[in-house]
């Protein structure tokens, strides 16, 4: 038995400690709850003391908060920092809604009649939210800086120096406001390639004698990240500085919230007001929020499109007969309607109508079901053939039902699909080592708007869709016309060659889209003129809030 | 203590060779997010700097000696050091899993201490009844309930994030309930077996006050079972935080373990494995401390000697 004392020592021991253990976790609990409170503080005054400008009280500073899906800042060791959704960075170049190249921090540009330099000439008055001045030394720091880190991995968009800028030989700027790029072989397809991330422009003073950022970088669009978390939230300010028309908020904060449910329980309870960015609404949410009068839901159109490929190195889809049965029997005009809740566009080739400059009717694939049961019949003999369809079962963009959608309507040709619902690293697996017949992806945009970038992966022998994925189509006539095309600098000559690798597409269905993506979105009805740009920005500068 | 090391050593071993036979290519996986095609070249250079096409023992013995050196790598994903990552989340994790394990232990000790000694029939049924019902529902169900009433319809809590106490509150509700339950049905058990026990009916002929039994020889012969229970429901709340914190967008660890599963993120599983493994080791290893303490019979040399 133990002693009194002992006993006594021992009872104030455990309740020292326990007093300890209570006084640790509490202030561990404190601590955590507010290290991550938000900090307005940290957004300047002067991003907050103009007039507002949108409705409602005349001097009270409008800030709107967007849910997010996604990471949208990578921090320093991402080529980018920021995605271009948040509408910090701005590019030399970049795409309007039809998919032409367009004037953003360069006002023109030409290249000489050698076809080996290309000329920039830049927009006056444009200064760094640092203060320091956008000029032809800052893009050269930049153009320098990106070919010094190159290559380099991103999430947002992979650094690939020659892909963005070509066989360089040297950049250099003759004067303040002209750049000129001088190349060891021509690039004629430069001004596509330099639209959006690979001609981001930051202040020459935001980048380490390594490349990397050095902290937030200093930018010349409508908005400037103040402050972040990362993975949890942003506070993006209104560049009072900036060169166009400044945004109508004051503010932004964007709440990044990883599960689609909440997201969408967090725009019901007014946590957040807004969201629009990239997947961050999946089709069957969109369609629930339809019909709401607090909530306004719109959608998009997008460069991205939802594909159906054909592994055309294995049976059957090695026989051009039965790819073309498969694409004469999809009603895509049924899979936008009754799948995609109407989010979409039915397909009409390779090329989407979006490119203004590039589409040709002469890509469209019809829907003939009688001419697919006559060609099916033609190759199976009677025979039927089983064919593997892997799918991710809760991917964000492809509709559910997709796959058995494809397995019935391919059974009267004689064709069963069989369904293997895998995770999506196992999904990329199979796709690297061609264990499908046909798949389904959708990953990848149109990030430049030049044909090239949906003619090279899918149509050429050494495209990624073929190479990386398996996919094994091969036709010496498509790789040439497809390295031609890219050194042609006459339109008319290079659209010409476009209209025949549209029309190979069609005739030969190595692979075919079956819609292109409307991306929904939706935000309280508060918030107006809030849009999604082809490029997935929200048009965040038009935003406007009706204050209470 | 030492025993703790092979076990960590195993684990780690176990992980990372369970990672690597896993499906899923990481450079394939990194370069798919990004919004351009996964050409062989830049499949090769992703590969080559993931250091992918080394033999896996050659990358696990790397791995060890840099992590025996304080340093986890580099995640494929983020590319930022996977401490860093790691250290950022830590606190947010264990704050939920604090108050979480708090919760489940006041809640379910205290309900299922005042169920056994209440002596009103009724209650005591109409309460295990419930709890019948109850222990069914699973944690991430009970999470989209409380979001949906607690959140969108009646707005007094905010659904997701991390910023305030009010965003801990349905986080750590959806994540004790589970544990709060289990407790609370064995503190009843234990407490009704020992009500039962000679000393204690001795102890009220004393004349002792009831408070003073239930606490100083009910509660504390009750305890032993509990203790152990306690101690391994603490790490069941840490490691079951992973859904809960995605759910909530709460900012812990177990949103980065998600994505770095789902991307075949290998130094960051590695390190997430090593961090949750050393609290749980050391959780069950407190437990044995205390089972020792309240019941001096129980040899801890024994115990751990028929471990080995």
């Amino acid at each position: 038995m133990a002693s009194p004392t002992r006993a006594t020592t021992a009872r104030m021991s455990r309740r020292r400690l326990l007093q300890l253990l209570a006084l640790g976790a509490g202030a561990s609990f404190i601590g955590a709850c507010t290290a991550a409170q938000p900090q307005p503080a940290a957004v300047p005054p002067e991003a907050t003391a103009g007039p507002a400008a949108s409705e409602g009280l005349a001097n009270q500073p409008v800030n709107v908060t967007l849910g997010v899906g996604r990471s949208l800042i990578l921090g320093e060791e991402d080529p980018w920092f920021t995605h271009s959704s948040l509408m910090c960075w701005e590019p030399l170049v970049g795409l309007d809604d039809r998919l032409n190249p367009t004037p953003v921090l360069a006002e023109s540009w030409e290249l000489a009649d050698d076809n080996l330099s290309w000329t920039f000439r830049l927009r006056k008055g444009v200064t760094f939210s640092d203060g320091e001045p956008f000029n032809g030394a800052a893009v050269v720091k930049n153009i320098e800086r990106n070919i010094q880190i190159s290559p380099r991995r991103s999430s947002f968009f992979t650094m690939d120096a020659p892909r963005a800028y070509g066989d360089l030989a040297e950049v250099s700027a003759p004067d303040e406001y002209t750049v000129v790029f001088r190349h060891n072989k021509p690039f004629p397809m430069m001004e596509a390639t330099m639209s959006n991330f690979f001609s981001a422009m930051f202040s020459p003073k935001s980048f380490t004698a390594e490349g990397n950022f050095a902290g937030i970088p200093a930018t010349t669009g409508p908005f400037k990240l103040v402050a972040w978390e990362r993975d949890q939230w942003y506070n993006l300010a209104r560049n009072e500085g900036y060169w166009g028309t400044k945004a109508k908020v004051n503010t932004l904060r964007f709440e990044q919230i990883a599960d689609a449910n909440t997201r969408v329980a967090a725009l019901e309870s007014g946590q957040v007001e807004a969201l629009v960015e990239l997947g961050v609404l999946g089709l069957p949410q969109a369609a629930a929020l339809r019909g709401r009068e607090d909530i306004i839901v719109q959608a998009g159109p997008i460069t991205l499109a939802q594909w159906l490929h054909f592994n055309c190195s294995k049976p059957p889809f090695d026989d051009l007969r039965m790819r073309q049965a498969v694409a004469f029997a999809i009603d895509r005009e049924v899979i936008v309607k009754d799948l995609a809740f109407g989010f979409g566009n039915a397909a009409t080739g390779i090329l989407s109508t979006l490119s203004q400059r590039w589409f040709s009717p002469k890509g469209i694939v019809p829907y003939a079901p009688d001419r697919a049961q006559q060609l099916a019949q033609a190759a199976l003999q009677g025979q039927r053939v089983e064919v593997l369809l892997p799918f991710d079962p809760n991917s964000a963009r492809t509709p559910r039902e997709l796959p058995e959608y494809l397995q019935s309507l391919l059974r009267p040709l004689g064709i069963d699909v069989q369904l293997q619902a895998v995770e999506p690293a196992v999904l990329t697996d199979m796709q690297e080592k061609g264990e499908w017949q046909l798949r389904l992806p959708n990953g990848f945009g149109w990030a430049n708007g030049d044909p090239d970038f949906r003619f090279r992966p899918h149509l050429h022998s050494q495209g990624s869709a073929n190479v990386t994925q398996k996919g094994g189509y091969r036709n010496e006539s498509a790789d040439k016309l497809i390295d031609e095309a890219v050194l042609e600098r006459d339109y008319q000559k290079r659209f010409a060659m476009c209209e025949q690798l549209q029309q190979l597409a069609a005739d030969e269905v190595p692979t075919m889209v079956l819609y292109d993506v409307v991306s929904p979105y939706a935000f309280r009805n508060t918030i107006s003129n809030l849009g999604l740009r082809i490029t997935y920005q929200p048009t965040l500068e038009l935003m406007e809030k009706r204050m209470a | 203590m030492l025993a703790a090391l092979p076990t960590l050593l195993c684990l780690t071993m176990l992980v990372f060779v369970l990672t690597t036979s896993a499906r899923g290519d990481p450079a394939l996986i990194l370069l798919e997010q990004s919004d351009q095609p996964a050409t062989p070249e830049l499949l090769a250079f992703y590969r080559a700097e993931l250091g992918l096409d080394d033999p896996l023992p050659v990358r696990y013995l790397r791995w060890l000696g840099n992590a025996l050196q304080g340093d986890l790598g580099r995640s494929f994903l983020t590319q930022r050091p996977v401490t860093d990552m790691l250290a950022e989340r830590v606190v947010p994790t264990l704050t939920l899993g604090l108050v979480a394990f708090a919760v489940a232990t006041l809640g379910g000790v205290g309900l299922g201490a005042l169920l056994a000694t209440s002596r009103q029939p009724w209650a005591d049924l109409l309460v295990r009844l419930a709890l019948c019902v109850l222990a069914a529902i699973p944690s991430f169900w009970l999470a989209i309930g409380l979001i949906f009433f607690l959140g969108v319809q009646w707005r007094l809590l905010p659904v997701a994030g991390q910023g305030s106490w009010q965003h801990i509150v349905m986080p750590a509700v959806a994540l004790s309930f589970g544990s709060m339950v289990v407790m609370l049905r064995l503190t009843r058990s234990a407490v009704l077996e020992v009500l039962r026990e000679d000393y204690v009916r001795t102890a009220h002929a004393k004349g002792l006050a009831p408070r003073l039994v239930t606490l100083r020889h009910i509660l504390r012969n009750a305890a032993l079972p509990l203790t152990t229970l306690i101690g391994m429901r603490f790490g069941t709340l840490l490691t079951g935080a992973v859904i809960i914190e995605s759910i909530f967008a709460w900012p812990g660890l177990g949103s980065v373990f998600i994505t770095a599963v789902a991307g075949r993120d290998l130094p960051v599983i590695g390190g997430y494995i090593l961090l949750i493994g050393l609290p749980i080791i050391a959780a069950n290893l407190l437990a044995d401390v205390f089972c020792h303490a309240l019941d001096p019979r129980i040899n801890l040399a024994d115990t751990a000697g028929g471990r080995a």
